[in-house]
């Protein structure tokens, strides 16, 4: 677990550890992605997801992600983003610093689209069980392997 | 690459060639980090032995290649596993109950297949999501409401068979209720449509359910005598208002009356939606261990006059009602403000009685002005705010990885709603369990309540020791007072069917034999629902470290 000047001084792919650290953390997130992330996501509910997104944005926008990437304020729904217009999009990449419950949601619904959460860190408890609600920093994308999976169109409306 | 039970190598090797052959290479998931990815989020056996994990997984895209996979299973009686979308979470998700069976994702076949407005119908596939058939709706401006479970990210299909609820009126809230019409593909590849989609060009499949004959839709919900491919579902006509308001009444005992008359009201059609019981004095009880005390006991006894009048003084003294039930009602304007007048004026009778309007909407109302209501799937409007449930919260200090419901169907009286309170509270605090949520008895279905005992479920392997020994004594416990489980996660599937026991087993026995009939080798869903295949049937072996 980071807090939120670690998260900011130490920078976004040596602060992991998690089980999830895949090939990011060896090849950067420019050639560890299949598709520019397109969003990065800021729960609204916590006012601190806001210094962590923004955060993301930057270290996604130093990696030659689209410069047009922008943070997207959800208030811990996600699913008229998700099956709205990213349902239909191909290779989705996004990232985000959201509640827990979020990021349940995006692992499982990415899985359909051949998505994997490559990377996530945790802020914002202590130890000791005090403070604010636990946050992460994720990204979910394609990796070159699942990409090759990433069959599952929207829904057909014959 | 895991290979399941029961299968030679060499058999399985050479089935998965042919699954290859069948619906391409790159729908047949072999490798373990793709398979993982069926793994129960929710699962109570969570990196255990009895952990269910599939072998591979096949992701068909058309009832032909649904076929063509059952011949092959059926062929190498490789067992196979269903499933929607994978989305029923705290039931099982996409895992299989025999471990080491082919998981078959049906979530590629997501055509909505027709949605008619006139006659309120639509007919799906499997893989379309409540969102899915939302958005269809939403988008060509029909004038139709879905309704939906929470969360809304599973199958139409899926959910129904699996007795699925949502919230809005009758039929349209009990999922297999408002399903009309099948198409099953069979063990052996063959192919069935039910009710009067067994008459070829039949004009009427979505909308005349029982067909000639006899009806046999309910051999394939909560069971595996077959997978669907198509199914027909009744649509809501957008109603043009809606309003809620509560009724609070005073004392212990008023539980009674207040219940009789909502389950008349129910019974006779003036009120068709979901309603429960809830007690406003639960926190102040909770807060009060001499009335708390005084609460058990006056539950505990027959006689308990003297504690029943101490807790009447006490909600008095604050304020506070007993035991209040919120109503919904859905339709026109002048209907809706009518059946709220009219349900006011049934329990005016009770002194002391309380009535509070609530939410009153007009329709249409955008997307947007929908979520800003107290509960948008009461308004047909799939979310996945549920999920937040799980989140850390002073509610929820230690946070989930996710939840299962313990969930008994008990009558709709007043004594069955103390009675539940009673045995059910007694026998959590004597196991030692500690629950985040327990739901007040709610009418999820239309002449009984469902109370809902949540536990959850974490990574930590002792406290889902814990939970299961729990869960599994609760089982016992209820059933001793004649109470069943209308669902369950498939941990629990053969403890809640071997408790439906009358003439030892005569039910479960009669849905053996229709099994060793319609699946004579035993290959779909083995164990759903406790039903297990004629070679599975008394083996220990039910698929490595399969609970």
């Amino acid at each position: 677990m980071t807090n939120r000047r670690e998260f900011l001084q130490i920078g976004l792919f040596a602060c992991t550890g998690s089980w999830s650290m895949v090939s990011l953390a060896d090849s950067g997130p420019a050639t560890g992605l299949a598709k520019p992330v397109q969003a990065v996501l800021q729960d609204l509910r916590y006012p601190t997801a806001a210094e962590y997104a923004w955060g993301l944005l930057g270290h996604l926008a130093g990696a030659e992600h689209d410069a047009r990437l922008a943070i997207k304020g959800i208030d811990g729904e996600l699913s008229r983003l998700w099956f709205g217009a990213w349902q239909r999009g191909e290779n989705l990449s996004l990232a985000g610093t959201t509640g827990a419950d979020v990021l349940f949601c995006l692992e499982q619904l990415g899985r359909d689209k051949g998505l994997r959460v490559l990377w996530r860190s945790s802020h914002g408890k202590h130890d000791d069980g005090t403070g604010e609600q636990v946050l992460y920093s994720w990204i979910l994308a394609g990796t070159p392997a699942s990409i090759a999976h990433n069959h599952y169109q929207a829904a057909e409306f014959a | 690459m895991r290979y399941p039970p029961g299968v030679s190598q060499s058999d399985f090797d050479r089935a998965v060639v042919e699954f290859r052959a069948a619906i391409g290479e790159q729908w047949v998931f072999t490798d373990e980090a793709d398979v993982d990815l069926y793994r129960d989020a929710y699962s109570p056996m969570w990196g255990e032995g009895e952990e269910k994990i599939p072998s591979i997984a096949v992701a068909p895209a058309s009832t032909e290649e649904v076929q063509a996979i059952m011949r092959i299973c059926n062929n190498y009686r490789v067992p196979v596993y269903p499933v929607s979308t994978g989305k029923n979470l705290g039931y099982g998700g996409s895992a299989p109950v025999l471990n080491g069976s082919v998981v078959l994702d049906l979530k590629r076949m997501n055509r909505i297949l027709e949605v008619n407005e006139d006659n309120a119908f639509a007919l799906v596939e499997p893989g379309v999501s409540y969102f899915d058939l939302y958005n269809y709706i939403q988008e060509r401006g029909l004038n139709l409401w879905i309704d939906c479970p929470d969360p809304g990210w599973g199958s139409l299909i899926g959910n129904s068979l699996d007795h699925g609820v949502g919230y809005t009126v009758n039929p349209y809230r009990d999922h297999f209720e408002a399903h009309c019409g099948m198409e099953v593909v069979l063990a052996d590849g063959d192919i069935v449509r039910t009710g009067m989609g067994a008459l070829p060009n039949a004009e009427t499949w979505q909308q005349y359910r029982w067909g000639f004959g006899p009806w046999l839709d309910g051999l394939f919900a909560q069971s595996n005598f077959g997978i669907v491919t198509k199914m027909g579902f009744w649509l809501y006509p957008a109603p043009e208002a809606f309003r809620s308001g509560s009724v609070q009444v005073p004392g212990y005992n008023d539980v009674h009356e207040l219940v009789r008359i909502t389950a008349k009201m129910m019974y006779s059609g003036i009120l068709n939606t979901n309603a429960g019981v809830q007690s406003p004095m639960q926190g102040l009880l909770g807060r009060t261990p001499e009335m708390r005390e005084r609460y058990e006991r006056a539950n505990d006894q027959n006689n308990h006059d003297e504690d029943t009048r101490a807790l009447d003084d006490f909600a008095r003294s604050n304020n506070t009602p007993f035991w209040s039930s919120q109503f919904k009602f859905y339709g026109p304007r002048e209907i809706v403000d009518s059946s709220w007048e009219y349900v006011k004026r049934q329990f005016a009778h009770i002194e002391g009685v309380r009535f509070q309007d609530q939410e009153s909407l007009d329709f249409p109302m955008t997307h947007e002005e929908l979520m800003q209501t107290v509960d948008e799937n009461h308004f047909g409007v799939p979310s996945m705010s549920v999920f937040q449930l799980g989140n850390r919260s002073n509610f929820n200090p230690g946070g989930s990885s996710g939840h299962l419901g313990f969930s008994p169907v008990v009558p709709m009286t007043g004594e069955a709603v103390l009675k539940s309170n009673k045995i059910l509270a007694r026998a959590l605090r004597e196991l030692g369990g500690s629950t985040v949520f327990n739901v007040p008895p709610y009418s999820y279905h239309q002449r009984t309540f469902t109370i809902l005992v949540g536990f959850t479920v974490t990574r930590d392997a002792d406290a889902n020791r814990k939970t299961r020994e729990i869960f599994r004594e609760l089982v016992k416990v209820a059933a001793d007072n004649g109470w069943g489980e209308y669902r369950t996660h498939t941990a629990f599937m053969d403890d809640c069917a071997v408790v439906y026991s009358f003439n030892n087993n005569a039910l479960l026995r009669l849905q053996q034999t229709l099994k060793d009939a319609i699946d004579p080798k035993g290959i779909i869903s083995a164990g759903r629902y406790g039903i297990w295949p004629k070679h599975l049937r008394d083996s220990d072996n039910k698929g490595v470290g399969n609970a």
